[in-house]
């Protein structure tokens, strides 16, 4: 007989699924000593932000026995209004640490998984880039734990020598601040105001001011011809590729390099800055910090997420490289077995990710309980971690659909279901001009053919390529049919009798079994939005996630509470 | 100077267009900034900051010993150009020197020159805030007589000292007022002299804010500043070719704006009015100028 199941969820919900994986290993991180003034080490953190002071150190890495001379400052942008500062050690003169007079320490401090740049980059090597070594490392002053950091090989000369391509090249990097390097004509005048030259600073900006021109004025049918002839084009494709992957959208305007091989006259694209990826992304109601320190993530953004680009707009409008980069997706997918062996092959595959993140989980979790700033507690770092588990899951899943099967709906820069509401950020704080966003698809559809063998299975709708949710089969007397379909963003079409519908979340999700006869038992995980503030289902009177109950309602009749193994594994706003 | 010696503000046009390192080197040798106006913030190591600012002050009109507004037989239109550096010696302390250099006209009769020198020591009275300082100079005279519109402490060493305020939220606390909000800061200091002439005491108090944007942003200040001590306090002043004499108040509004022209120089203007006093002339001041913070 078959059987329809709705599903409400008032005052939760969320996850059954969990991840099982045992790791035994525990390593530990190398370590940094830093030896330096007192005063001068409690300065360095709780300084003001944008102060650009140094102070004299000592410093030995894996090391307590020799200590190198150097000067400390902080680095970065918003990370600098915490307390947890990204450091810069700059060894004097005649001193240096494996060839490099720099060393760039990230302090991952919006990060509380403290995991999300090391994946970025062990993906970004994976796939052979021109890239900087990046390590976790343990930060000590004067013997006292600040905390865990993320070493990031500083970007000069010597990186591009590691790789071959000599020391005669010239290195540009946008101006963080100025949210203007984006390759666009409109700002082809000021290059100086949007860009750096890092490298040699006697020569001008001309090479990229002519890059600029070339690429605005390039057909972008011939685009792949000028991308041969400009760039080298594996960086182009690998940056795009990493950011979908990711969902790093906080790049293309800034938080990139653009490194000119003069032997080759050919471009590269170095990436930079992942804090901000895995499927977070700022709040744009909240004012700093608030919005930054958005816990809530979403896996569903384009691939072309982000700020326009010049160069971006015109890849991916051309059939050519656009083909190259559904390959690499493929690749890194696992989804090609032609390419099998090749650089980050299946890095993104759920059970290797999972596998990755598990494991460097267990070595983090040792070291990021007892810093000296910016503690992270054990939730905030559970449910991190967790998040970016479950993000890879889904995300998956929809990039297989949304880029490498695509339907009518389905392209590379379809976001198709949601206008945003406008907010005012002028004043005193942001304020939102329409009260919520616009929804303009109610209905999800999913059908799942669960053959014999399958234990995890995510519905995705045909459409819009959305994951529903995870069906996890437990036990199954036959080989069924199921389908799950979801109305979403609105009034749940029925309710317990006691609740008001603001109360629940605003999405109704029905299971039908489609298959006579068939039992079967399973964990499902079921999935609502919560990008941000402007966008979420939860209805006005959810006060606590965590105090919601699932609902179901079997063939039309009355609602029984189903506490299966209630693991709340929403996060929120700090 | 041999150039500029020679130079009317009237026909400074011609001048600016010739080029615009000229004009560069009028606002360095141009401007005037009063000793008040100096800027509490500290310095990151190994920062450089420069500011030129050049303007006219313009006065008709005195208060005499009775706070009475009378009109000034001697009409001044002054010129003046200031310049200043500051260089961050460490997270701690920062340097600085002043130049001024003033044409002033009254009359029929007009001086100019660089009357003195400054240099000068900023610290940080809370180790872990900026806008929160203490500051010493040393004014040094240079060419102590070329001006027949003195003020007292003029041609004199002298020693400023003064601390200074901004009333902005903990960084750490209320990151999200940092750069959002107006603010309040309040300084006080004293001048003094050598030489028997009177000193001098000021405070200042200071609304700050953006306009439009973070890019431009502008203040409202109130300053106050009187004599104390000195040998001959029974002057009264009766305009003419002295700014005022020994035993003087005087309270002056100025409205600011500045806007950030690129990364590293900004754009600045302001109107400063003089709104009551004693023993002095009542001036108006325009001036303009150009900043640049580099490392």
């Amino acid at each position: 007989m078959k059987k329809r199941s709705l599903i409400t969820a008032c005052t939760i919900f969320l996850l059954l699924l969990g991840v099982t994986t045992q790791v035994q290993a525990v390593s530990q991180f190398k370590e940094i000593y830093l030896v330096m003034d007192e005063l001068d080490a409690k300065v360095l953190f709780r300084k003001e932000p944008h102060d650009k002071s140094s102070f004299s150190v000592k410093v030995g890495i894996n090391s307590q026995e020799t200590f190198l001379p150097a000067s400390i400052s902080v680095k970065g942008s918003f990370t600098r209004n915490f307390l947890k500062k990204s450091l810069m050690i700059k060894f004097n003169e005649g001193a240096s640490w494996q060839g490099k007079i720099k060393v760039s320490l990230n302090s991952m401090v919006t990060d509380d998984s403290n995991l999300r740049e090391w994946l970025a980059w062990d993906l970004i090597t994976s796939l052979g880039m021109v890239s900087p070594s990046v390590e976790h490392y343990k930060v000590f002053i004067n013997k006292e734990y600040i905390g865990l950091y993320l070493f990031v090989e500083w970007i000069d000369k010597t990186l591009f020598e590691r790789f071959g391509m000599g020391t005669q090249g010239e290195l540009f990097h946008p101006v963080d601040r100025e949210f203007c390097g984006d390759m666009d004509i409109k700002h082809v005048d000021k290059t100086d105001d949007c860009w750096l030259k890092l490298f040699p600073s006697k020569l001008g900006f001309s090479p990229l001011e002519q890059l600029i021109n070339d690429i605005n004025n390039a057909d972008v049918n011939q685009f792949d011809e000028f991308l041969e002839e400009n760039f080298d084009v594996d960086s182009v494709i690998n940056w795009f590729v990493v950011n979908t992957v990711t969902s790093n959208g906080d790049t293309y305007n800034k938080n990139y390099f653009l490194f000119l091989d003069n032997k080759t006259s050919k471009w590269s694209i170095i990436p930079w800055d992942y804090d901000l990826s895995f499927g977070r992304n700022a709040d744009p109601v909240y004012k700093f910090p608030k919005n930054i320190l958005n816990d809530n993530f979403q896996y569903y953004y384009p691939p072309n997420l982000g700020s326009p680009n010049a160069l971006k707009t015109k890849f991916f409008k051309n059939p050519k490289l656009y083909a190259l980069y559904q390959q690499r997706l493929r690749r890194v997918m696992g989804l090609d077995v032609a390419e099998q062996g090749l650089g980050a092959y299946a890095w993104f595959k759920p059970e290797n990710f999972s596998e990755l993140v598990a494991e460097r989980k267990e070595n983090v979790r040792t070291s990021v309980f007892n810093g000296l700033y910016d503690k992270t507690s054990k939730r905030a770092f559970d449910e991190h971690v967790e998040s970016i588990q479950f993000y890879s899951l889904m995300r998956y899943h929809l990039l297989k659909q949304l880029v490498l099967t695509p339907t009518v709906f389905n392209t590379w820069h379809w976001q198709p279901y949601i206008s945003y509401p406008v907010i005012n950020n002028q004043g005193d704080g942001a304020t939102i001009e329409s009260s919520t966003a616009t929804i303009h698809h109610p209905l999800l559809l999913s059908d799942i053919q669960a053959i014999d063998g399958d234990q995890r299975v995510v519905p995705i709708d045909g459409q819009y390529s959305r994951p529903l949710g995870v069906i996890k089969i437990v036990k199954r007397n036959k080989p069924l049919r199921l389908r799950m379909s979801v109305e979403t963003e609105h009034k749940p079409a029925s309710l317990p009798p006691q609740f008001h519908f603001q109360q629940c979340i605003q999405r109704d999700w029905y299971i039908d079994v489609l298959t006579d006869e068939a039992v079967l038992t399973t964990n499902i995980t079921l999935d609502y939005i919560q990008e941000s503030s402007i966008h979420h289902e939860l209805g006005e009177k959810v006060r606590n996630e965590k105090l919601l109950q699932l609902w179901l309602s079997v063939d039309g009749e009355g609602y029984r509470q189903k506490l299966i193994v209630m693991r709340i594994r929403c996060i929120r706003q700090r | 100077m041999t150039l500029m010696s020679n130079y009317s503000f009237n026909n400074s046009r011609l001048y600016l267009k010739d080029s615009f390192r000229f004009f560069l080197l009028l606002c360095a040798l141009l401007t005037v900034l009063q000793t008040a106006n100096a800027s509490p913030w500290m310095r990151s190591s190994g920062e450089s900051h420069i500011v030129t600012m050049m303007g006219q002050s313009r006065a008709d009109e005195f208060w005499d010993k009775n706070r009475r507004l009378q009109r000034d037989n001697c009409e001044s239109k002054d010129v003046d150009a200031f310049i200043r550096y500051e260089y961050g010696y460490s997270y701690y302390h920062t340097l600085f020197t002043d130049v001024k250099w003033e044409s002033d006209q009254c009359g029929g009769s007009e001086s100019k020159g660089i009357p003195d020198i400054k240099i000068g020591l900023r610290g940080r009275l809370n180790p872990y805030r900026n806008g929160r300082t203490w500051q010493a100079s040393l004014t040094i005279p240079i060419q102590g007589d070329i001006r027949n519109r003195s003020e007292p402490g003029h041609g004199q060493f002298g020693l400023n000292v003064g601390m200074y305020f901004q009333f902005k939220p903990d960084p750490y606390l209320n990151p999200a007022e940092l750069g959002q909000r107006g603010y309040w800061s309040w300084a006080l200091g004293t001048k003094l002299f050598t030489g028997g002439v009177a000193h001098k005491a000021w405070t200042n108090l200071k609304w700050s804010d953006s306009l439009f944007n973070t890019s431009f942003d502008y203040g409202i200040k109130l300053n106050a500043e009187y004599s104390f001590g000195g040998d001959d306090n029974s002057d009264s002043f009766s305009g003419g070719e002295n700014k005022r004499v020994e035993d003087y108040d005087v309270i002056t509004g100025t409205l600011s704006f500045s806007h950030k022209l690129s990364k590293k120089v900004r754009g600045r203007v302001s109107l400063s009015q003089d709104f009551a006093g004693r023993n002095t002339i009542k001036s108006t001041a325009l001036k303009f100028g150009l900043s640049k913070t580099w490392k």
